[in-house]
């Protein structure tokens, strides 16, 4: 190589496009009349390395889309395995006499969530700020009634003893619903131990009543 | 007396195969029954009061929603043979009709457990509950609440005996 090596780093800077004036005029000058200096520059420019990095990329996004398709895959068939993502409920719900509790408590929030379109919040007492809330409440819809969309309510009790009452649907359209589970025993015992305990389904009546 | 009579005979025309009527002195051994207890529950700045036929509902003083009310009166309390299939109804105080059907029964560890399903309407009028479905042991009691009347509230308990 005849070149020296300040010629060398401006070549580099030229192929970088870090040069300018009377410097990047000179590199220039050279770079046409100095077949070594053109495939220097050319060199630095990609003309050689380009190869190199397009195999380089090319693989590295060959790896990407591999773990992309990898967690595609998996996630295809973990829905495949849900039946197209559909939330279906246990088919002991329909069941006649077993306990449906564990199935209830597990579905009833997606249920409420998925199917009916209502929120499953929790509300304080009309009077007392402070008093227990229901288990499940369900607001009745706005003055603007939507297409015929009836709060039909899947609600669950806390995990209790089998002996307990299960609520397992309740439907009354445009009424606000709310469900207080209440223990059987007295309070202290139902404090000590989780006994039987019963449910007070609340369904809101008409503005002004009867 | 006569509007009574019209108003169950109303009621059995709107409801077809319902037994409106009390009891019916099924015999005890003959299978389960339901108790209904129409409850009126209002608050009263005049002080707390509670029938005494209501004495074993202590819930009535210490649970929500019930502490939002201090005056408990028990305006019915009648008892129907539960059939399996079978529907039967009471007749409320608002003019609506709770009709309650047995669909099933089974053993929980050894205890029987009865499936219910309850519903309150009026006829020519939007239900007020179009469905409800319990599963319950025996003597073990559950609500249903907020239906207004008179300046007050509707609790109704029903009990499978």
């Amino acid at each position: 190589m005849s070149l020296s090596r300040q010629t060398m780093i401006e070549l580099m800077a030229l192929a970088d496009g870090e040069l300018d004036g009377s410097a990047r005029d000179r590199a220039e000058r050279l770079v046409a009349q100095n077949e070594e200096a053109r495939q220097v520059v050319e060199a630095i420019r990609g003309s050689r390395l380009g190869p190199w990095l397009d195999e380089a990329i090319a693989a590295r996004s060959a790896a990407a889309d591999g773990i992309a398709d990898a967690v595609m895959a998996k996630l295809g068939a973990a829905a495949a395995r849900e039946d197209g993502g559909v939330v279906r409920l246990a088919a002991s719900r329909r069941g006649r006499g077993a306990s449906r509790k564990p199935a209830l408590v597990a579905s009833g929030a997606a249920v409420v969530a998925l199917a009916a379109g209502v929120a499953l919040v929790v509300r304080v007492g009309h009077d007392d700020a402070t008093a227990p809330a229901p288990v499940a409440s369900v607001p009745a819809p706005g003055p603007i009634e939507g297409p015929t969309v009836a709060p039909s309510v899947v609600a669950q009790q806390s995990a209790g003893p089998a002996q307990g009452v299960e609520v397992d649907e309740i439907d009354s359209p445009s009424r606000g619903v709310s469900v207080f589970e209440i223990p059987l025993r007295s309070a202290a015992a139902a404090a000590a131990s989780a006994g039987p305990s019963s449910v007070v389904i609340w369904i809101d009546d008409e503005p002004g009543g009867k | 007396m006569k509007g009574r009579v019209a108003i169950a005979a109303l009621a059995c025309a709107f409801l077809p195969g319902l037994d409106f009527s009390p009891a019916r002195a099924a015999p005890a051994a003959a299978g389960p029954s339901l108790e209904i207890s129409v409850i009126q529950a209002t608050r009263s700045d005049g002080g707390a009061s509670i029938d005494p036929q209501l004495r074993d509902l202590p819930q009535l003083t210490r649970d929500q929603p019930f502490v939002r009310y201090n005056v408990y009166r028990l305006l019915d309390r009648r008892q129907f043979r539960l059939d399996e299939g079978k529907p039967v109804g009471e007749n409320l105080a608002n003019g609506r009709s709770l009709q309650v059907v047995l669909e099933g029964v089974a053993a929980d560890a050894g205890e029987k457990r009865y499936r219910v399903q309850a519903q309150i309407g009026e006829p020519g009028k939007k239900a007020f509950l179009r469905s409800l479905e319990v599963t319950a042991s025996a003597n073990q009691p559950f609500f249903v609440a907020g239906q207004s009347y008179d300046g007050g509230t509707l609790f109704l308990e029903l009990v499978i005996r």
